[in-house]
């Protein structure tokens, strides 16, 4: 049988995916999301809790004070789940670039002395916040059940809004990642912008509070088109999202081709400055 | 003996380098680059420029500044690797000596895909298998099974074959008792045999060995060695990076000589060494010795 051969030189070209050699490594990254679970929940005595309480009390919190303290406007619908329904892709969002941020330089150890292909770690970490996520979305049933909330036909689009949040999630994690392995002060940096990435996303309030001249450059942010999608697929909001969504998808492509193509010409030499 | 190039069929070349070269840059290594650093050097340039400028025109014919450590200068960088062509045929045992800082990491490194090269490319034909350290990937909180099936998965081989091959693993590590122990309370034996059980069921076509395996007592050392011969009689290329010349002679039918990143000289390891001996025993350390080290007595 032919050996395959391989050729090592310096990174040609703007984009050079290998999608081939991905493939071969896909058992790798089952095994890295299955390690980051595992160790994420061992040792623990909630264990699989954890990915419940952060949302669900986030949700409480902003129900007391930004609901019934501040009275922000909720479209009409219960604080908790209006809150809720926005936390859980939120939560996943928030979780998925911090740990794509730290996931270069924890591997710094296997980087050096391993060849596999990189992207694999921060597609794994981003990948790995998804049983967190299936865990906080057992609860949103229950509220949807509590509140009476009757799913509409445009929940079987709700994976399409998932993906979008994976891919913006991924295309960050992707500039992050290798930004944090070349300048090791991003990783402080990163939980404050996510702060105030949540604050220009329709977390809290509902994005018709937007004036409508600024509504383009709100649709912008990926989030947007992600909450906004949740709420209207899973509430069965009235409002269809049109050029909003479209917004949000293109800046998504945006970002993670230019993440692709950043952290394709750093992977060669990330060995070196981890 | 060498046989002459025309007669060697192509496919039967394993491992091709040509005109390697990779640079690193030294200096700011060690020191991390803050994104502030990064900033206030790019702030800097104009006014240090400006300044240049300003000096430049009072004191004629004087030397300017240094230039800040981002510009790219010669005193910057260092070639690791500098211009490495050879070949390496299917099935051989190639032995890479040298002294420290020759170059020698770097070149299983960039073989091994780990770090692209600067200049210069290698074709290397069939799956390649690293050893430069055991046990990469291991986490402590997993036990000896869970590691065993990740590590081999970062090896690069597929979930059957290491189920396929797990019993062997096992027994060749000796550790069946405490396979489903986290790994955390194995001994520091236990931990290097499991890891190099694995590594040494990987079966590449291709394997790179580091002089860091020659960590371990003595019995570990010699099943390294066992094994490294093991692989080489099923016709599997390796490259053995050692200081040990015995090691090297006992294994090895080539050798390369890297000094300062380049080839100093290659051939048949009986005489590669002959050459690499001749050279650190020709200087005397200290006139007073004669070449055993032993004394002179001022009469003679």
């Amino acid at each position: 049988m032919e050996k395959p051969l391989v050729r090592i030189a310096p990174t040609a070209g703007w984009l050079d995916l290998h999608l081939g050699e991905l493939w071969e490594y896909r058992e790798l990254l089952y095994f890295l999301i299955w390690r980051n679970i595992k160790v994420r929940y061992k040792q623990t005595i909630i264990g699989a809790g954890w990915a419940i309480v952060q949302p669900f009390f986030t949700m409480v919190i902003f129900t007391l004070f930004f609901g019934k303290l501040a009275g922000m406007p909720s479209e009409g619908l219960p604080y908790p789940i209006f809150y809720y329904s926005a936390l859980l892709p939120w939560v996943y969002f928030a979780n998925a670039l911090n740990q794509a941020t730290l996931t270069i330089v924890e591997h710094q150890r296997v980087i050096t002395k391993i060849y596999f292909p990189r992207i694999l770690l921060p597609l794994s970490a981003v990948l790995s916040g998804l049983v967190d996520f299936s865990f906080a979305f057992t609860i949103l049933i229950g509220m949807m059940v509590f509140y009476r909330v009757v799913p509409t036909a445009a929940t079987l689009l709700l994976p399409l809004f998932l993906l979008l949040a994976i891919s913006t999630a991924f295309g960050v994690g992707l500039w992050l990642s290798a930004l944090n392995a070349i300048y090791r002060d991003v990783r402080y940096a990163v939980p404050f912008v996510v702060q105030c990435w949540m604050f220009a996303s329709p977390v809290i309030y509902p994005s018709s509070l937007v004036p409508e001249r600024w509504r383009w450059l709100y649709a912008l942010n990926p989030m947007t088109g992600v909450i906004e999608g949740f709420r209207w697929a899973l509430l069965g909001q009235s409002k269809p999202l049109g050029s909003l969504l479209f917004a949000s998808a293109g800046a998504v492509l945006l970002l993670m081709a230019g993440g692709l193509v950043y952290f394709q010409r750093m992977e060669g030499t990330i060995a070196d400055v981890v | 003996m060498w046989a002459p190039t025309n007669l060697r069929v192509m496919s039967d070349i394993a491992i091709r380098a040509e005109g390697l070269s990779k640079k690193y840059r030294i200096g700011q290594r060690g020191r991390y680059q803050s994104l502030r650093d990064v900033l206030g050097q790019s702030l800097a340039v104009p006014i240090r420029w400006l300044r240049q400028t300003r000096d430049g025109m009072q004191k004629t014919g004087e030397e300017h500044s240094d230039p800040p450590p981002h510009v790219f200068s010669a005193d910057n960088f260092i070639w690791a690797l500098q211009d490495i062509s050879f070949e390496v045929r299917s099935g051989e045992i190639v032995g890479i000596i040298g002294s420290n800082g020759s170059g020698k990491s770097t070149l299983l490194r960039v073989l091994s895909r780990i770090t692209k090269p600067t200049v210069g490319f290698a074709e290397v034909r069939g799956r390649v298998g690293s050893l430069l350290e055991v046990g990469t990937g291991f986490h402590h909180e997993l036990t000896g099974r869970e590691n065993i099936y990740l590590n081999g998965a970062i090896l690069g081989m597929r979930k059957a074959e290491i189920a396929r091959k797990f019993n062997e693993i096992v027994a060749f590590a000796e550790v069946e008792k405490f396979i489903d122990t986290a790994v955390k309370h194995y001994s520091s034996g236990m931990w290097l045999r499991l890891a190099f059980a694995v590594a040494a069921y990987m079966e590449p076509d291709i394997l790179l060995v580091d002089e860091g395996l020659a960590v371990g007592d003595a019995g570990f050392q010699k099943k390294c060695i066992e094994k490294i011969r093991n692989v080489a009689k099923e016709g599997q290329t390796v490259l053995f990076v050692s200081h040990h010349i015995n090691q090297i002679q006992a294994l090895c039918q080539r050798c390369i000589w890297l000094e300062a990143g380049t080839i100093r000289i290659a051939g048949s390891t009986k005489d590669v060494v002959r050459a690499y001996e001749t050279a650190f025993t020709s200087t005397p350390l200290d006139a007073s010795q004669d070449s055993d080290g032993r004394r002179l007595s001022p009469a003679s």
